[in-house]
């Protein structure tokens, strides 16, 4: 693993992931939790949005885990903080845990529903 | 329960006992060819490489050779480290390399530790002075939470290693097989399941599984052993028609104090069935 590379990982570890400010939470059932984020189109489309009945907002359930995890990105928390919580509460390895947390986290912040604070590399 | 200072490492012609932090995150699986590398969450830790080496080679030289090439000025100190030849630099930014070659399975074994806020000469020196040989009749093979003992017949054919689910499968020339599989979240996987029902939805519906008895572990975690019918591999011609009925084992056991359902599948004729096959397994 070159240097670079290591420091990506340490960026990825000490990032701190939260929710973006527009998003609305619902409890969803089972113990999940539905992400409901408005979704803001340019002025034009809104004649070809009420046509095809595009829907105003997007929505996301999260299952209890996922719901758990999402609950605990408050900005505060590393990503480090969320794997290290999840490996001690599934007795899971880091590599394991980082895995599930990543791919959660890749998904939300892709969807915009998380927004990902990375530290200033100085 | 404090958790154990090392871990084994059980792979192509080595065993090594590494510390717990240290996970499989690259490997290719060649016995003639093949390398494995090792991190823990800070970084890259150890990488393993071997080569078929008929012949015993000039190692130092090589060693030395591999480690100019950081090192600018004074040539590279190679030292022996047991049976084997050490480069450790001064400097702690360059990789440090130790290298033996075993004359038994004709190859030639390198570790190469790279820069690492760890690394340390005390925890190399232990590194390699637990290395075992893995080439003899019984192989280990340990890695991911999985650990079972083979004999050498049954080679490493398949590996998946996913997230809270990882999986060895073994084979043989005569295309029988072992699977085994360890899984994590299990309370959830077994929340609405036993496992039976998880062990039938692992082996899919094709597959009629006959519930065959309790099985439990030697340390009395909760197992089950189940049967099933499967056509072996023909050679022949329509062999998959003409081949015999083999019948497969399946046991599968849950580990609540570790969150893990563990699930081993054999597949043989009868007269290659490894009848302690159970007992060759390791759980934490």
């Amino acid at each position: 693993m070159t240097t670079s590379a290591r420091q990506v990982l340490e960026l990825q570890l000490a990032s701190r992931p939260r929710p973006n400010p527009a998003l609305r939470q619902e409890p969803a059932p089972g113990g999940g939790l539905a992400l409901i984020l408005p979704v803001q189109r340019p002025p034009w489309t809104r004649y070809v949005a009420w046509v095809v009945r595009l829907p105003p907002e997007r929505r996301l359930e999260l299952d209890d885990l996922g719901a758990a995890l999402f609950r605990q990105c408050d900005g505060e928390r590393t990503v480090e903080a969320l794997v290290d919580g999840l490996a001690a509460r599934w007795q899971l390895s880091f590599f394991e845990a980082r895995g599930l947390v990543l791919h959660l986290l890749q998904r939300l912040v892709q969807r915009e529903y998380l927004l990902l604070v990375v530290p200033d590399r100085a | 329960m404090s958790a154990p200072a090392t871990r084994r490492l059980g792979w192509h012609h080595l065993c090594l006992d590494l510390p717990p932090a240290w996970e499989v995150i690259r490997f290719r699986n060649q016995a003639e060819d093949g390398q494995l590398a090792l991190a823990n969450r800070r970084g890259e830790a150890l990488a393993a490489f071997w080569h078929r080496a008929p012949r015993v080679p000039e190692l130092a030289r090589a060693i030395a050779a591999v480690a100019q090439v950081g090192e600018q000025g004074t040539p590279p100190a190679v030292v022996p480290c047991g049976e084997w030849l050490l480069h450790l630099p001064d400097e702690p930014g360059l990789p440090a390399f130790a290298g033996r070659h075993l004359a038994a399975a004709g190859v030639l074994l390198v570790l190469v530790f790279p820069p690492h806020p760890d690394r340390h000469p005390a925890l190399l020196h232990q590194v390699l002075a637990s290395y075992a040989p893995n080439d003899g009749p019984e192989r280990r093979w340990a890695a991911f939470g999985l650990d079972i003992t083979l004999p050498a017949a049954w080679r490493l054919a398949e590996l998946e290693a996913l997230p809270a689910c990882q999986r060895f499968t073994f084979e043989t020339r005569h295309e029988e097989a072992i699977s085994l599989a360890r899984f994590g979240l299990a309370s959830r996987l077994l929340a609405h399941d036993d496992l039976a029902t998880f062990a039938a939805r692992r082996k899919g519906r094709r597959t009629r599984l006959r519930r065959a008895g309790p099985a439990p572990r030697p340390d009395g975690a909760p197992g089950e052993l189940f049967t099933y019918d499967q056509r072996g591999s023909g050679r022949a011609i329509l062999g998959a028609l003409l081949a015999r009925v083999w019948e497969g084992r399946l046991w599968a056991w849950h580990r609540p104090d570790c969150e893990r359902v563990w699930l081993l599948d054999h597949l043989a004729r009868p007269r290659h069935a490894l009848a302690d096959l159970p007992q060759r397994v390791r759980d934490p």
